[in-house]
């Protein structure tokens, strides 16, 4: 059976690496599991724009993602800059994120997760692996979609 | 800068009858340290940098790999499944070069606070980051029940994960992770150590002359930099 993770709509996948996002994108859609849409945007004001539908993607009313998965080398804007702006702002601290890593011996996790990211996977990404945490965020993003936030958020 | 040291002057009495200050002048001193310190950072940011740098190229080859292994395997022949599978094995071992010299950078430029922590946990990491290397060799690995401890939880976790790779690259096929009597400890079945060569081990880029294997030959050079507990002349 395909996996869809409640309440998850677009998976926002930010990662410079051609390379790396179609390894990511592959693993991710092998054997049609996941049927989420994936968008991939390549830097790191690309993911701020998309998330706040500003820049190239004013014109568009794309929907909202249900995670981030977010590259921490990034040009224009590296994955720590873009995770405080996340985490700093009312409007986007309640999308989840989940940093992708070259290694999980380095401070860049531990830095990471002070900021506030969700979690984190090391790359090249393993597809059960992906899902056993996008499942344990779908359920943070399943409890606070009853908060007033979500519910705002919800309704634009 | 200076730095100023006051010595009592007593009477013949136990009195105090003065005092005896002195001005040394550290400037020198002072702006060595800000330098090495400068430099020492500028290393480690070196290293970090040039540590994502040459990973990057190894996922995406190791993802590839994997990905015509998995999907196109039965449209491969014998011998291009198994140069795959040692590209892979490559790979690995690469990640693991990477690892080691981000350690080595890490362990003479960075002090990390101490806390308290589960060395349970730390083990348990360990073993998942080097998962696949662990399921190549073949090796098969017990942990014993762990304290928690009170140290420098990166270090110490660099510390296991060099153990545990010697284990498994020296040929341990049977490896017991614990703790006894106040000692951690890694314990193999691999080939051992001669005691003419245990004196060598504690050096850098040392590696016992007549095996071929991977490995900067700094597992053990990261354990004495540690302030681990002495080798013990067990290892056989």
């Amino acid at each position: 059976m395909a996996d869809t993770i409640s309440k998850l709509d677009i998976i926002l996948l930010v990662e410079d690496d051609p390379d790396h996002a179609e390894l990511i994108i592959k693993a991710l859609k092998r054997d049609g599991h996941l049927l989420n849409e994936i968008k991939w945007v390549q830097n790191g004001q690309g993911a701020i724009d998309y998330l706040t539908q500003t820049g190239k993607y004013n014109t568009e009313n794309a929907p909202r993602p249900g995670l981030v998965l977010l590259d921490i080398k990034l040009p224009r804007k590296n994955g720590f800059q873009v995770l405080q702006e996340i985490k700093s702002d009312d409007k986007l601290k309640t999308f989840p994120v989940v940093m992708l890593t070259t290694t999980s011996v380095s401070d860049d996790v531990e830095k990471a997760l002070k900021l506030g990211a969700n979690d984190y996977i090391v790359k090249p990404v393993r597809f059960q692996e992906f899902v056993d945490k996008v499942k344990g965020v779908g359920h943070y993003w399943a409890f606070i979609s009853d908060s007033q936030i979500a519910k705002e958020e919800y309704d634009d | 800068m200076v730095f100023l040291t006051g010595t009592p002057i007593k009477s013949e009495y136990g009195n105090i009858t003065g005092v005896v200050e002195t001005l040394y002048d550290i400037t020198e001193r002072k702006n060595a340290e800000e330098a090495l310190k400068k430099t020492n950072q500028s290393l480690e940011e070196m290293v970090h940098i040039a540590s994502h740098d040459l990973q990057s190229p190894l996922i995406s080859i190791e993802g590839f790999a994997t990905d015509v292994l998995n999907n196109y395997k039965d449209k491969l022949e014998e011998q291009g499944v198994h140069q795959l599978e040692r590209i892979k094995a490559n790979i690995q071992r690469m990640h693991n070069l990477v690892l080691s010299l981000l350690d080595i950078s890490r362990l003479n430029t960075k002090k990390n606070p101490f806390i308290k922590f589960s060395a349970g946990k730390v083990v348990e990491k360990v073993l998942g980051d080097l998962s696949l290397v662990i399921e190549q060799s073949g090796a098969k690995i017990e942990t014993g029940k762990m304290p928690k401890i009170f140290g420098d939880k990166i270090r110490i976790e660099g510390v296991f994960r060099n153990l545990v790779i010697n284990a498994v690259t020296y040929g341990g096929k049977n490896i017991e992770i614990g703790f006894n009597n106040g000692v951690f400890y890694v314990k193999d079945d691999g080939i051992g150590i001669d005691k003419d060569q245990l004196e060598n081990i504690f050096k850098p880029g040392e590696r016992l002359k007549d095996i071929q294997t991977e490995g900067v030959g700094k597992g053990s050079y990261l354990l004495q930099e540690s302030d681990q507990p002495p080798l013990r002349e067990d290892m056989g």
